[in-house]
């Protein structure tokens, strides 16, 4: 899926996390498939936790998504988290806003990653 | 490519945890995975690890907590660590965990290259800190043992220096000559105290024989005053339980009744019916009937007997060597049975057959000694005990036999024969009771050989009696058998092992308590 013509998944990140396990296409489809697992919960956790103001929660979970969307090549869901960890490192609650801009690159991103391994995800 | 180590991988995200262990399996390591730190060390307190990958941010405990715990504990203290942290924004974080004790830090999106490099070298120097600790650990059991050594009793078998000597290097070669040495050293203590033992042993036995030598000529003299055999025996017995139990009270070593145990008891009054009733009385009865040297030379049998009954009770070791020294001892007393009585004593054959059992007696008393003798009552004590019930078993005998002795008669010689036969034969008991004790029942049971020599000694000073050119010839086979007869090979003590279990920790440099203890 494409955004003002940008892909929201780096292919070549992908390239790379497949060298890093050994190279088999098996086993970067096992990692996308755990990402689209996880990744739901984590976002989730950022919403509600905007929502009731928990900052330890969020920056935990704005923590694992943004590593989990950068081994993905989700540059922008990765960007976007790191700066909700950031905020919420300096006290400070993120806006809606920024939850929502979050929200929709990981619809982007998951959507991508369906699109490229349709068979196996689900 | 195969490389060995196992590696735990702590992460509460199920992707990177995937990543991390697909990665290391990649390099040919093995890899476990853990989401939280509780379980971590909950895995690692039961299976071993060469490396931790360990995430900092993760809920509940984090991973400072994580390492802090680990390195709190001696079991995992030395699982080297190396942190995930994304390097951008977390340096500090990186700070603070080798501070507490991290090895390393591998950045999130690592590079192949990075995570290979980063595990070789951590289970390297793990692997070097294994060797160095397992060295030091060898080198505390060196010096644990040389302490031992020092201290004095030891067997270098025991020392577990084994394990050591197999070593290539120079800890091998040392611990290989210290082996020997210490095992040449042992050897020769070992010999030396043997030594000790048997010289010991022999004094006991020449002195107990030089007095028990006495009694039968001595009672021979009483009976031709006649005292009565068992009022001899009630006479001697007083004296010798009101000594004895006079210096154990003087001591305060006399046990009392309440603290005697049935087993106790039961050998005191079973040893008194044997040593006194029967053995006393046989004496004193036979010597009144036969030639004293006689008398003193069936005692000789005594080894023979002690011999059959040892072996049959597999108590001591029956060795040929020990079979035809007791055998030589028996052939000379046959000899001298047949070749050396005196033409007149062809009607005495009964009393002889009633002498025969004499040894027998001795022989019973002897192992008894051995296998059954109390050994927290002191011997003085003991036999003054044994002394006492003695007495008392006498006394109705001598009421039925009208067997006391007239103390009118202790008046004159038969006083002074008396208290000579009480000291020698007491001292004579007290001293073979001493020699079982050093030596064993069969060593002991060569107290006969010296009691006939001395008993035929005393019989040709006191008594005047005639010994046949012959006899001599046939007692000097009986010494040879007495020489080929050495004391029991007594175990000794050994000291512990010095096992892994009571080590101290390999790095902690006191290592004297423990083999200090052990000793």
């Amino acid at each position: 899926m494409q955004r003002g013509g940008k892909l929201a998944i780096d292919r070549q990140a992908l390239d790379k996390l497949r060298d890093i396990v050994g190279g088999d296409e098996v086993d970067l489809v096992e990692l996308v498939e755990s990402f689209l697992e996880e990744g739901p919960g984590l976002i989730e956790a950022i919403t509600l936790s905007q929502c009731s103001a928990d900052l330890l929660t969020m920056r935990r979970a704005a923590h694992s998504l943004k590593s989990n969307a950068r081994d993905m090549g989700a540059i922008e869901l990765s960007a976007l988290c790191a700066k909700l960890e950031a905020r919420c490192a300096a006290g400070e609650r993120p806006g809606t806003s920024d939850v929502d801009a979050a929200n929709l690159a990981f619809t982007e991103a998951v959507a991508e990653l369906r699109n490229l391994y349709p068979v196996n995800s689900r | 490519m195969t490389e060995s180590g196992r590696v735990l991988i702590i992460d509460d995200s199920a992707m990177i945890r995937t990543k991390l262990r697909k990665a290391i399996e990649a390099l040919g390591y093995a890899a476990e995975a853990v989401g939280s730190g509780a379980e971590a060390l909950e895995v690692l307190n039961g299976a071993s690890f060469d490396i931790a990958l360990l995430d900092i941010v993760m809920p509940e405990m984090d991973g400072f907590e994580v390492l802090k715990a680990l390195k709190s504990s001696s079991g995992t203290r030395d699982l080297p660590v190396i942190v995930i942290s994304a390097l951008d924004e977390e340096m500090t974080s990186v700070v603070k965990a080798i501070e507490l004790g991290a090895e390393d830090f591998l950045p999130k999106d690592f590079e192949l290259a990075l995570l290979r490099a980063r595990l070789s070298t951590c289970i390297e120097k793990k692997r070097l800190r294994d060797n160095e600790k397992e060295y030091l650990r060898q080198v505390a059991k060196l010096t644990r043992a040389a302490t031992t050594l020092e201290l004095g009793k030891f067997n270098p078998s025991k020392l577990g220096l084994q394990d050591l000597a197999v070593r290539g290097d120079s800890l091998g070669t040392l611990a290989k000559v210290f082996s020997a040495m210490a095992q040449s050293v042992y050897e020769r203590e070992r010999k030396l105290r043997q030594s000790i033992r048997t010289f010991r042993g022999a004094l006991l036995l020449i002195a107990c024989g030089v007095l028990w030598g006495l009694v039968v000529p001595l009672a021979k003299m009483a009976s031709e005053i006649e005292a009565h055999p068992v009022g001899l025996a009630i006479l001697i017995d007083s004296i010798g339980a009101v000594i004895c139990i006079g210096i154990s009270l003087k001591r305060g070593t006399l046990p009392r009744l309440s603290t005697l145990g049935r087993g106790d008891i039961s050998f005191i009054v079973l040893f008194a019916l044997v040593s006194a009733v029967l053995n006393q009385v046989l004496v004193y009865w036979t010597a009144s009937q036969l030639p004293a040297f006689i008398v003193s030379i069936v005692i000789v049998l005594e080894g023979f007997i002690v011999f059959l009954f040892a072996a049959l009770m597999r108590t001591e070791l029956p060795s040929v060597k020990r079979f035809i020294g007791l055998g030589l001892g028996l052939a000379g007393i046959i000899a001298i049975l047949i070749f050396g009585m005196p033409v007149n004593i062809a009607a005495n054959w009964t009393w002889v057959v009633l002498a025969l059992l004499i040894p027998v007696t001795y022989a019973v008393e002897d192992l008894f000694l051995a296998e059954r003798r109390p050994s927290k009552i002191d011997t003085i004590a003991l036999f003054g005990l044994v002394q006492l019930t003695s007495v008392i078993m006498l006394i109705p005998i001598a009421a039925v036999s009208s067997g006391f002795v007239s103390l009118d008669l202790l008046a004159g010689q038969t006083g002074v024969i008396v208290l000579v036969m009480a000291a020698a034969s007491n001292l004579a008991m007290l001293l073979f009771m001493l020699l079982i004790k050093t030596t064993g029942a069969l060593f002991g049971s060569q107290t006969a050989y010296a009691g006939t020599a001395a008993g035929i000694g005393w019989s040709m000073l006191l008594l005047g009696e005639a010994v046949p050119t012959l006899t001599w010839g046939a007692l000097a086979l009986v010494f040879v058998g007495l020489l080929m007869v050495e004391p029991k090979h007594e175990a000794e003590a050994e000291p512990p092992m010095i096992d892994d279990a009571n080590e101290l920790d390999p790095g902690s440099e006191s290592i004297g308590p423990a083999a200090r203890q052990g000793v």
